[in-house]
């Protein structure tokens, strides 16, 4: 008996009907990138623009956003937003380098960690690679600094975004994501994230936090 | 899953009797396709972006080998493994030894229909080790032992008075004497339920939508969340994957994104998109330790190069089967098997055999919406027809179809028989018809007309007002 991987690639090579082919043969398919169509939604060339229309589709899907001046806002909108969510002045916060000169005690009462998301966390603030203008999509990816848990186990995750991260379609973040990586292969994890988490399993009663996040805030930071 | 596609009439009427059933396929019918509709003139070049989304898929199904090979050296050098598996039992198998290797006792499942074709939570079941399905529909079908009823929305079939019967019944521990009315209660119930299964479980299993050969990463998609933390909380995760779910490239992905979540929900974008490649990095907090995929053939191959070829495109929004009128009068059930609506009748032929599922190809009108809503164009109807071809030169169809066919071509091989015949028939059924011009009842046709009225013959037969008319006008 053949194995399995041999009798099957075996098996493709002689049904495929190889005539219908693209032009492009795989190999330099897959070397080219080449792009699809890309929406005229996805195509605003000023970041004024692209912005807005990151925010205004994020919102349609749910998520909150506020526009900071600087980074210097974050702990007073993180701790107005958890305020409002009745929630415990307590965030995990990423290890990434931008939230390095936040001066977290400004807030009196607000409690930071760092380190790996746990079962028992409330909320969570990491850092985007990217923004979506075309549907208000964040691109989170996975370091030993921006773990993929943060977005996932608490009941809120909060996202900070360098309005300069904020792209006009998917195509241009992965153009972003490959300069980025370099010769390194794809982060472990890479998560497209469009509001927060949702269902509709009951009845078709749509309901927000089923597994992820019920609230999705991003702060989108100017001038970074 | 076992197929009972052989017994479609039966489950459909059972399905049409079941009042419950059809207050929520009401509901259903207006849902999605308004939805879809509204997603869809949001976007001008949806029609451009499907017929990109189709050439991917049918550029890659004429590279199919290259890129699986690609897709495969990519998860070894990102540390993962690839399982290839012919078929159903070859899948399950390998899919228990993972779990025997990682010493597992619970193994966390977000969504995946291979796992429901190959009866994965069974098989698992018997060998000791207990599958928890961690998508709020697939979880609540779990705990009341049925399969899925829909590809995106697998408990569509239920009222939320069922789902929290189920819950306080199974959800021991709590209160029984609780109230469970409002689903915002039930949700979280079910929400604080998960959490600590995700937590405990050894292994996380899941589906894959797409596989990207450029990166070696397994792409899902999900609007709960579940996913991720069933393949990011675990110490392994394994991914269920049939060969034809490659896309060569992240720009490929893109475009099949866009017509997606569109088509499916009628969200621009469903909310988590997540791209994996290969096990934990050195020094990630996170992750699992291994990471493997199966890539699962199970008939596909079969497909390849035969008229039923375009099948192998589908992306499984879901699309065709939320417009389909027969699956909105009969649900998800009656199709006895994983996938229903009109590409589950084109595709549980060809996967379980003709013989099991031969009433399938004819539980649709042709009526052609689903062609026309379907994202990646595949041609449902036509191959639906050629099920029927093939249903014929098998002789598998009922005796009184097979003896009315037989009659009406040797009619029709005798026209002046056919003549006299036809004209006796339409002068009885334009007396029968009386007054109101309309049949109530007919012999032979119970079953058609207890649903319906037929308007009787006016006047002549074809023939007879044909030959009328042309010696009018010639
Ligand atoms: S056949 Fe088309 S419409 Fe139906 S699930 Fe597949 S891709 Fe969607």
């Amino acid at each position: 008996m053949t194995d399995a991987r041999t009798h099957i690639l075996a098996k493709l090579e002689r049904v495929i009907d190889r005539k219908d082919a693209g032009s492009a043969d795989a190999d330099s398919r897959i070397s080219l990138h080449i792009a699809g169509p890309i929406p005229r939604r996805g195509t605003d060339e000023t970041k004024p623009e692209q912005t807005e229309r990151f925010v205004r589709e994020a919102m349609l899907a749910g998520a909150d956003v506020h526009e900071l001046i600087s980074i210097e806002q974050v702990p007073v909108t993180v701790v107005a937003y958890l305020r409002a969510k009745n929630l415990p002045l307590n965030v995990r916060v990423s290890a990434d380098g931008i939230f390095e000169n936040v001066r977290w005690n400004q807030e009196p009462g607000l409690e930071i960690e760092n380190g790996g998301v746990e079962a028992t966390d409330t909320a969570s603030l990491s850092a985007a690679a990217s923004g979506v203008a075309e549907t208000g999509t964040l691109v989170m990816a996975s370091s030993p600094e921006n773990p993929a848990m943060y977005g996932f186990v608490p009941l809120l995750h909060m996202v900070l975004l360098p309005e300069s991260c904020i792209h006009g379609s998917y195509e241009d973040a992965w153009i972003a994501l490959r300069q980025r990586q370099g010769n390194l292969a794809m982060p472990r994890m890479v998560n497209m994230i469009t509001g927060p988490s949702r269902t509709a399993d009951i009845e078709q009663t749509l309901l927000m936090g089923a597994h992820g996040p019920q609230n999705l805030m991003i702060m989108i930071v100017g001038g970074t | 899953m076992k197929s009972s596609a052989r017994h479609f009439p039966a489950n459909a009427r059972e399905a049409l009797a079941d009042e419950r059933l059809q207050g929520v396929l009401d509901k259903f019918s207006d849902g999605f396709p308004v939805k879809r509709a509204n997603a869809i003139a949001r976007l001008d070049e949806f029609d451009e972006l499907r017929d990109a989304a189709r050439d991917i898929k049918d550029h890659v199904l004429a590279n199919l080998d290259t890129y699986l090979k690609r897709f495969e050296s990519r998860v070894h050098e990102s540390g993962g493994h690839v399982h290839w598996c012919r078929d159903d039992q070859e899948a399950r198998t390998t899919i228990l030894s993972i779990c025997r290797a990682a010493n597992a006792r619970t193994v966390t499942k977000s969504k995946s229909m291979i796992g429901e074709e190959i009866a994965i939570n069974d098989y698992l079941a018997d060998h000791d080790i207990e599958p928890v399905e961690t998508d709020l529909g697939e979880y609540i079908i779990q705990l009341r032992q049925e399969p899925p009823s829909h590809i995106i929305a697998p408990a569509i079939h239920l009222s939320k008075e069922q789902v929290a019967e189920t819950f306080v019944e199974k959800h021991t521990g709590r209160d029984p004497d609780r109230t469970l009315t409002d689903p915002r209660v039930m949700l979280d119930e079910a929400r604080a339920e998960l959490r600590q299964k995700f937590l405990n479980a050894d292994v996380g299993l899941t589906g894959a939508n797409m596989l990207v050969a450029e990166t070696g990463s397994i792409a899902i998609v999900t609007n709960e969340g579940n996913a991720d933390l069933t393949m990011g909380l675990p110490r392994v995760h394994i991914a269920l994957a049939s060969i034809e779910k490659i896309v060569p490239t992240l720009e490929d992905a893109s475009t099949i994104l866009r017509v997606l979540a569109r088509s499916a929900t009628g969200q621009e974008m469903s909310v988590y998109t997540t791209f994996a490649t290969g096990p934990k990095r050195t020094d990630d907090l996170d992750g699992p330790e291994e990471f493997h995929v199966l890539l699962l053939d199970n008939g596909r191959s079969d497909l390849l190069g035969t008229e039923f070829q375009d099948i192998l495109r589908c992306i499984r929004c879901g699309s065709c089967i939320n417009h389909c009128p027969v699956y909105s009068t009969v649900g998800g059930h009656a199709y006895g098997w994983v996938y229903p609506g009109p590409m589950g009748s084109v595709l549980t032929p060809a996967l379980v055999g003709i013989e099991d599922a031969h009433h399938l190809p004819n539980a649709s009108t042709l009526c052609g919406k689903c062609e026309t809503v379907c994202p990646m164009h595949i041609p449902l109807p036509r191959m639906l027809r050629s099920w029927r071809v093939r249903q014929v030169e098998k002789n598998l169809q009922s005796a009184s179809s097979r003896y009315g066919l037989g009659l009406w071509s040797y009619l029709a091989r005798h026209p002046r028989l056919y003549r006299v015949l036809s004209n006796c028939v339409a002068r009885a059924l334009n007396i029968m018809g009386g007054h109101r011009g309309k049949l109530s009842r007919l012999p032979l046709a119970g079953g058609w007309m207890s649903k319906r009225d037929l308007p009787a013959p006016q006047g002549g037969t074809f023939m007879a007002q044909w030959k009328n008319s042309r010696s009018r006008y010639l």
